[in-house]
């Protein structure tokens, strides 16, 4: 056995470092001719009949060479090397050829590649938790909301097919050091969720149960990302105090990195410490909740308890409004949502570019093996079998894949930096980066590639007649090939016609997204958000003094025309919740959207007063609560009656606890707060100086001035009021607008550069096998000429072979795209998936296009001359 | 590459030139691969008469195998040689080889003389 491996390990060497054993072996050959030679001789024979002698003897010095080298080393593999040596050589003397065919791979395989990259890293990469695979992520309700403190509690007290059920609520806390503060992005965890999603932490622990309860001391866990930045790194951080809203917390640990990787966009983990109060609402759905199904039970079991539980909540809190539905997802899908989808399309349209681009090169490689027949059949001739013509010529054709290769993941990497710029999408948390996975599949895509292209053209030419090509010189071209070489062509087209429907579409979308009227101004109007620190809600005449001094202070600042106080501007989800009449609390009223506001924002966002009033300055605490709602809401609950002096109250769950009823003072006009794809909303404002449960508001102001000039100012008044107030995220709201608008485009933008990709690489297609059928027939063009045809009969012959082409590509590709477009239809906005006008354009636009492509062959053949034509 | 008129002659059974090798090398001491090929010559009947070239396999496999070791060295003559001579491993192997070659051929002899009716 020893001997065994050692012989194959020695093999494997020879065969990847030749040369090196030739030289000894020529000389044993020689020292063997020379001692033969001499036996010979002393047997009598004449000196050159003894060295004739010993050649005979020996049986030939290169067939003993041979022999030799195919016994040291593995054959296949020397020849592999050779004819890979060979190939470099060949296609360094056809540099056009190679440069055209290896960029184009590039791109291709660049494109996959960094889409895969995307796809491992969101879909294939093991998730960082250690029981990931036992992990759920659960919703409340049939269309899927966050879970009620209270229903999670329940579940948590009386489910047993669950190890630990964990949850958290997005927060937010100012940071302060020295004279800095900085807002942080908090999630407000119970200690289970770090036995849910367990990862080890980076330094010191996670926080206990036992300081996840309210008047707990106060605890903090960094997050790697932030334990990097803000504090180098430094071991020491654990078990000293930050200042979080202003308080001292004790740091017990730093999480792990694996939470960051995971996408968990945080900076502190703070403990949610769920009291007893919050535990008895079950109407308010605010959790996002895990939960780490039992070892030795399934999800499905899991679930169905669950469902059980959540139907008796629904019976014993009647007014939850809680329709006994459970939903669970894995994490993966948690983390992932529709990035699967947006993937999908994404591989299947670099796929296809990579198709055409493919179909180009087999195409260029076709009209190659014809040059080459000579050659082919020269090395026939000279003996080379059949299979090594082949495996040479396959050979080449991976290397031109593997430098394409190479080229590509080049591109890929390059490609990073945009998805890194594309910050708007959920892609760019996904840590895309090229690891030994993603080399993996480029290799095994270049490997494919060439395969693909490659194939074909050398199996043609493999079957090279070897004596008539050596007899008429072979410079002839068949017809042979033609039909290979037109359906490349049309599935060229066809996948082409794909991609730039799926772009059309999308750009359609985009256009009539433009036109969505959104109900408010945005011109000279910038926003930011300003939020008081966490810990203070105990004082609500507190919160609103501070909102008031603020917009007085703002109000003042040079530059600024008029301000006003949102709890959430337009095109944010703003707080939905179920509506009740008074006096009709048995009938359930539909779901509406709730923001507080200051008196002057309808007019800031040029609102019209439909009836009564606005929100006005009498409005505050101690008054009588009131309420502005849209014409929408107004016209559900009330039909065409009057809905002024009405009293309604929402979230009936929440009134019950305090009691209140708002009265209708005013109706006024719609607009589209939920997003531009959203219809216009149900919605109803109350004053904000009688919610201080907001704690984080936006600020809009009204000014001639870029926001940037202004922002030093404000930042100023605002912490002259409290200092440790944050303000970020200053943006004018025609930013806000046009994020909302773009919120799909990168997969847009991705689509078009696809689309027009696959259009140049099949415009090329075409033009080269139209080039190459008027070289195929200057003979017979020539023939045509001489005897009377026309030069437009002679264009027309060379045009409808490109017409031929192009319909039938373009009929292919429209089936084919009608199939497909459905994949879209989540993207698409104010368009159908069978948009008809955008398939009649694709389509003209690629004829249009083919034709264009024949046409410069045509001209050329339209300028043959008989004369030269048929002499030639 | 298959060897020709395979009929007419013995074809040599893989491994058994190999053998054939390694016996000599044990009976005649280190040896060159020319004096190797004029031995088989001699002892062999003609009928076996190969191409002396087709040694030169047998001698790389048993040298990758480290069953046998070149070494350059000069002839009585003068001239120049790689000697080979059997290594420890190379006993070891030959005889391991032998068994199998005589349980092997005894096998067949059985068999083939079972066959006779």
């Amino acid at each position: 056995m020893m001997s065994f491996l050692r012989r194959v390990v020695l093999r494997l060497r020879n065969a990847l470092r030749p040369g090196r054993d030739d030289t000894d072996v020529t000389r044993e050959i020689a020292a063997h001719l020379a001692l033969s030679e001499e036996a010979f001789a002393r047997r009598g024979l004449a000196p050159e009949a003894a060295r004739l002698a010993a050649r005979r003897a020996l049986g030939g010095i290169e067939q003993t060479k041979s022999l030799h080298r195919a016994a040291r080393s593995f054959a296949f593999i020397d020849d592999a090397r050779r004819d890979a040596w060979y190939a470099i050589r060949t296609l360094r003397h056809a540099p056009g050829f190679t440069a055209m065919a290896v960029l184009t791979l590039a791109l291709g395989i660049g494109a996959n590649t960094a889409i895969f990259s995307l796809v491992y890293s969101a879909l294939l990469r093991p998730l960082p938790y250690a029981n990931a695979d036992r992990v759920l992520f659960l919703q409340e309700g049939a269309d899927g909301n966050a879970v009620t403190f209270g229903n999670f509690g329940s579940w948590r007290d009386r489910s047993h097919e669950f190890e630990a059920l964990g949850a958290w609520l997005n927060s937010a806390a100012t940071f302060s050091r020295g004279d800095e503060t900085t807002r942080l992005t908090a999630l407000r965890a119970t200690a289970d969720i770090w036995k849910v999603l367990e990862i080890p932490p980076a330094a010191g622990r996670y926080y206990s149960a036992e300081e996840d309860r309210p008047g707990a001391a106060p605890v903090v866990v960094l997050s790697y990302h932030l334990w990097q930045t803000q504090f180098a790194g430094d071991p020491q951080v654990v078990g000293s105090s930050v200042l979080l809203d202003g308080a001292p917390r004790l740091v017990v640990g730093v999480a792990a990195r694996g939470y960051d990787e995971a996408g968990n966009a945080v900076d502190v983990w703070l403990p949610a410490a769920l009291g007893p109060d919050l535990l008895r609402e079950h109407g308010d759905h605010e959790l996002s909740v895990y939960g780490l199904v039992r070892r030795g039970s399934t999800a499905a079991t899991a679930m169905a308890e669950l469902r059980g539980i959540e139907q008796q909540l629904q019976s014993e809190y009647p007014r939850a409004r809680l329709d006994g539905v459970v939903q669970a997802m894995d994490v993966r899908q948690s983390i992932v949502g529709n990035t699967r989808q947006n993937l999908l399309i994404l591989t299947v349209a670099v796929g296809f570019v990579l198709l055409i681009a493919c179909a180009n090169i087999t195409n260029l490689l076709l009209a190659r093996a014809v040059a080459r027949q000579k050659e082919v059949a020269v090395r026939a001739a000279l003996g080379a079998s059949r299979g090594r013509i082949l495996s040479q010529l396959l050979i080449e054709s991976l290397v031109l894949a593997l430098a394409g290769g190479a080229f590509g993941v080049a591109i890929a990497y390059a490609g990073f930096q945009v998805f890194a710029t594309a910050a708007s999408t959920s892609l760019v948390t996904l840590h895309p980066e090229i690891n030994g996975a993603v080399l993996g599949y480029a290799a095994a895509l270049a490997l494919s590639c060439s395969v693909l292209f490659g194939l074909t053209p050398a199996w043609r030419a493999s079957r090279t007649d070897v004596q008539n090509t050596l007899r008429d010189a072979g410079t002839r071209g068949s017809r042979v090939g033609e039909a290979a070489r037109n359906s490349l062509v049309v599935i060229e087209l066809a996948l082409a016609v794909i991609l730039l429907a799926g772009a059309g579409l999308l750009i359609r979308s985009a256009i009539a997204l433009e036109q969505v009227p959104l109900g408010f101004e945005t011109r000279d109007l910038a926003t930011m958000r300003v939020a008081l620190p966490g810990q203070r809600q105990t004082d609500p005449l507190r919160t609103t003094t501070t909102f008031a001094n603020i917009l007085e202070g703002v109000q003042a600042v040079p530059g600024v025309q008029s301000a006003a106080l949102a709890s959430r501007l337009p095109l944010f989800q703003g707080y939905n919740c179920g509506v009740v009449v008074e006096g009709q609390e048995r009938d359930g009223g539909p779901l509406a959207n709730f923001r507080a506001a200051t008196p002057g924002y309808f007019s800031l966002m040029g609102l019209t007063i439909r009836a009564g009033r606005g929100l006005a300055s009498g409005d505050i605490a101690g008054a009588p609560p009131v309420i502005v709602i849209n014409d929408r809401l107004a016209r559900a609950l009330f039909g065409s009656a009057s809905a002024l002096g009405r009293r309604i109250a929402f979230c009936p769950q929440l009134t019950t606890m305090t009691g209140h009823w708002y009265q209708v003072v005013g109706v006024v006009s719609a607009m589209r707060s939920n997003g531009l794809r959203q219809d216009l909303p149900l919605e109803g404002f109350m004053p904000l100086a009688q919610s201080p449960d907001y704690l984080t508001v936006s600020l809009v102001v009204r000014s001639a001035q870029p926001i940037a000039n202004l922002t030093p100012a404000i930042r100023h008044i605002v912490h002259g009021v409290d200092p440790l107030v944050s303000v970020y995220g200053a943006q004018t709201l025609d930013e806000l607008v046009a994020r909302d608008r773009t919120s799909g485009e990168f997969i847009l933008d991705l689509l078009v550069i696809l689309g027009a990709t696959g259009l140049v690489l099949a415009v090329i297609g075409v033009y080269g096998v139209i080039a190459y059928f008027v070289s195929q027939r200057v003979h017979e063009i020539g023939v045509r000429v001489a005897v009377g045809a026309s030069t437009g009969r002679v264009v027309g012959l060379v045009l409808r072979q490109g017409c031929g082409l192009a319909v039938v590509g373009v009929g292919l590709g429209t089936i084919g795209a009608l199939a497909g477009s459905r994949m879209l239809e989540s993207f698409l906005f104010g368009v159908t998936a069978r948009d008809p006008l955008t398939f009649v354009c694709v389509g003209a636009v690629l004829t249009l296009v083919a034709l264009v492509a024949s046409g410069i062959p045509a001209r050329r053949a339209a300028r043959v001359n008989p004369v030269t034509a048929l002499k030639a | 590459m298959p060897s020709e008129g395979g009929n007419s002659r013995i074809v040599l059974l893989q491994g058994t030139l190999d053998l054939i090798v390694l016996r000599a090398l044990t009976t005649m001491g280190p040896q060159h691969a020319y004096a190797l090929a004029d031995r088989l010559e001699r002892v062999v009947e003609p009928s076996l008469r190969l191409n002396q070239g087709t040694l030169y396999p047998a001698l790389v496999r048993l040298e990758q195998k480290g069953w046998i070791k070149g070494e350059w060295q000069r002839t009585e003559s003068g001239r120049e040689a790689k000697v080979y001579a059997i290594t420890k491993a190379g006993v070891r192997g030959l005889q391991k080889e032998t068994e199998r070659w005589r349980r092997l051929s005894g096998l067949v002899e059985k068999l083939l003389l079972g066959d006779t009716p």
